[in-house]
């Protein structure tokens, strides 16, 4: 069915020249954004997808893994939706490789220069896109609470060892040094980030992509863990279990000095209205690492056959990349955008920093979208148990080499 | 025909349900051990037998041991906590005490919870930031300490103190019927033998309760395998995954590592520790029956 207020709609939100028929479909896409700041994101692709003439059928679904199930069994099923959220990487070459995806290159052609090469390699499957990104968040920031850091007179350490070394003048002031949640999915940034320290991005591929052995039991991870077992010192007794909007909360009300999560933390000092870059300093964190740990929200495209979703689907993939869209949602969402050349003006100061990373080829795609996951997953539970424990750093290296060795 | 019903009405009338427990119950088991003999990773694939390699790979998880280990320690306590503590307020209330209904809906009332809602309330309590520390502190004890959540050596605590505050009412409501229905005679010929009443429920009374113990001992077994939502709200594992259960690994490994044929694997192990305590019991059953 020809739809002129769609393509009307569409000339008029995103300034298209060309006019190419736009049949209308209806795309029912699986994602789980479902808080209100996820919410308010979602709305500016939805709305924009709807003003290409085609429908958007929500269906969301609360928690990553409960939505990625409801979405693994409507495949297994034979009923795919449209169109989901899901991560590049390996979960989305297993789908390819399952045949359980169709290919956007249509609509795709140019996506190689406008996005990073790390996010391109890893939405394609074959050579061909099978998935469109929409932000991007990193995982290895250092927050700082200005006036905390102001009152002990210091300024945001560059690396663990100066980290490490202002923390006796932070406890003297009565802060704690370390806003720590001992949740193993928060405590991995601070391991990655002290990884990148000691032998910087060749080091973190070994041992977090490779799963290297040699790696693994070499000097540097022993560094390593000497620097995380100082971890537990600079932390307050209530860390463990305790969850990651709490912990930020000690970051923002000032009674301790440093945190270090990803980028989403910045929605909670927007809501207790502080200037990320200004009341709370930030940093990719160390300094010199030259590497933003990253992980990327995308809709991968399913095997559907039927014409009209296909091309439901294929306008679906060109919405997600226009600039405005992009622009518009990561604004919202406190991401920044996969395609690069998004201009920066309306971004907070962390997210230009992150963009300047981007530009600049730092990014590193997060280790659970790109090694084995049982592998790593041990090699989690075992930075995790160490941490929690009194194992010297000796024992906690060799704990890990074996487990990850045991996976394989 | 209708004299075949007439003669089969019984078989005939169990057979749906029948056929619905072999497929539903018996051929998923068959299914899960199936599972657990292949490579499967998200979706589950027959095309790749490992025999009994994801069991070798199970043993060789230091987090296995870390819960199958919990799953004994947690289990013993809270048997042991609720068994002795319940039998023991049932006895107090079972003293013929003045608004008795008042003190057995105060100690029943933890069961119309939920698991999550337990486990949240004792996370707040036993933070040492904001909970019971804190409160004993403001009160001028300053070096009083419950670290029992934060540190993984006493983690199992928390959880069997949860999950004791939770069963403890049923266990009590059993207990004080098994006390009710007790002879008054037996107290009447104690009374006149001159015999201290500690020494009847020590010797007579609790002796006569056995099949209420056994009664007991099944359901809250029954409840300690099952347990996943108590330490997901409480603990979600930690500190670190020094709370971990079997079964809280066996989801974290099908649906966030996405390895089903370890979790099969693990899945199968549970099942065998759940028929090396069960299958004795039958045993001892049929045999006092037959």
């Amino acid at each position: 069915m020809f739809s002129k207020l769609g393509v009307l709609g569409s000339i008029m939100a995103f300034g298209l020249t060309t006019t190419t028929p736009v049949y209308a479909g209806t795309a029912e896409v699986i994602h789980w954004w479902t808080s209100g700041g996820e919410a308010a994101a979602l709305k500016i692709l939805v709305d924009a997808y709807e003003k290409t003439g085609n429908t958007w059928k929500d269906n969301p679904v609360a928690g990553g893994e409960a939505a990625r199930m409801v979405a693994r069994t409507r495949i297994l099923g034979g009923d795919p939706p449209t169109s989901m959220q899901w991560q590049v990487g390996a979960p989305l070459m297993a789908l390819a490789e399952e045949g359980q995806l169709n290919d956007i290159d249509a609509v795709a052609k140019d996506w190689d220069k406008l996005l990073p090469k790390v996010i391109a390699d890893n939405a394609k499957f074959e050579g061909k896109y099978v998935s469109a990104p929409i932000d991007i968040h990193g995982h290895n920031w250092l927050w700082g609470n200005q006036a905390v850091l102001d009152d002990v007179g210091i300024a945001m350490p560059k690396s663990w060892d100066e980290l490490i070394a202002s923390a006796d003048k932070i406890r003297a002031k009565g802060y704690i040094p370390l806003a720590l949640g001992g949740q193993s999915w928060q405590e991995i940034f601070v391991f990655e980030s002290i990884l990148v320290d000691v032998g910087g991005r060749d080091f973190l591929t070994k041992v977090t992509y490779d799963l290297d052995d040699a790696a693994l039991r070499s000097p540097e991870m022993l560094k390593a863990f000497q620097t995380f077992a100082k971890v537990r010192d600079l932390v307050d007794p209530g860390s463990p279990s305790r969850d990651w909007n709490i912990t930020g909360g000690m970051l923002i009300s000032g009674k301790a000095a440093y945190m270090i999560m990803g980028d989403w933390l910045k929605g909670e000092f927007v809501a207790a209205n502080k200037v990320p870059g200004k009341d709370i300093a930030c940093e990719i964190f160390p300094a010199g690492g030259k590497t933003l740990v990253f992980g990327t929200d995308s809709f991968a495209m399913t095997a559907v056959k039927d014409p009209a979703q296909r091309e439901a689907q294929l306008a679906l993939a060109k919405t997600i990349m226009d600039p405005v869209v992009q622009k518009e949602f990561s604004l919202r969402k406190g991401s920044i955008p996969p395609r690069l050349d998004v201009d920066k003006t309306g971004f907070d100061a962390c997210a230009q920093i992150a963009m300047g990373a981007a530009a600049e080829g730092q990014l590193f795609l997060v280790p659970d979208n790109v090694a084995d996951a049982t592998s790593i997953g041990a090699l989690v539970d075992q930075m995790t148990t160490f941490l929690h424990s009194d194992m010297t750093p000796e024992e906690g290296m060799t704990a890990m080499a074996d487990a990850v060795a045991a996976t394989r | 025909m209708r004299r075949f019903l007439q003669r089969h009405v019984s078989q005939v009338a169990l057979s749906p349900s029948l056929a619905l427990i072999a497929i539903f119950l018996y051929g998923f088991i068959a299914y899960t051990a199936a599972v657990s003999t292949t490579n499967s990773k998200a979706f589950p694939r027959f095309d790749n037998f490992v025999g009994l390699e994801q069991y070798w790979r199970l043993f060789h998880t230091p987090r296995w041991h870390v819960a199958f280990t919990n799953m004994f320690l947690f289990g013993g306590l809270f048997l042991l906590v609720t068994i002795s503590l319940g039998l023991l307020i049932a006895i107090l209330i079972d003293q013929r005490i003045r608004a008795e209904s008042f003190f057995r809906s105060i100690v029943m009332y933890p069961m119309a919870m939920s698991f999550v809602v337990t486990g949240i309330i004792w996370q707040w309590l036993l933070n040492p930031t904001l909970g019971i520390e804190v409160m004993v502190h403001q009160l001028g004890f300053e070096s009083f300490r419950l670290d029992w959540l934060t540190n993984p050596n006493t983690v199992i605590w928390a959880l069997v103190v949860a999950a004791f505050w939770q069963g403890c009412g049923l266990v009590m409501a059993l207990f004080l019927a098994g006390l009710r229905g007790i002879d008054e005679d037996i107290w009447k010929a104690a009374a006149v033998d001159g015999i201290p009443a500690w020494r009847v429920y020590v010797f007579i009374v609790i002796p006569m309760l056995a099949p209420v113990f056994l009664t007991v001992v099944v359901l809250l077994s029954l409840s300690i395998v099952r347990a996943f939502d108590l330490v997901v709200a409480l603990t979600n594992g930690g500190p670190g995954v020094s709370s971990d259960l079997p079964s809280v690994f066996m989801f974290d490994m099908a649906f966030r590592r996405t390895n089903l044929g370890l979790s099969a694997a693990s899945a199968v192990v549970m099942l065998g520790t759940v028929l090396a305590i069960l299958i004795p019991y039958l045993y001892v059953e049929t045999r006092e029956r037959a």
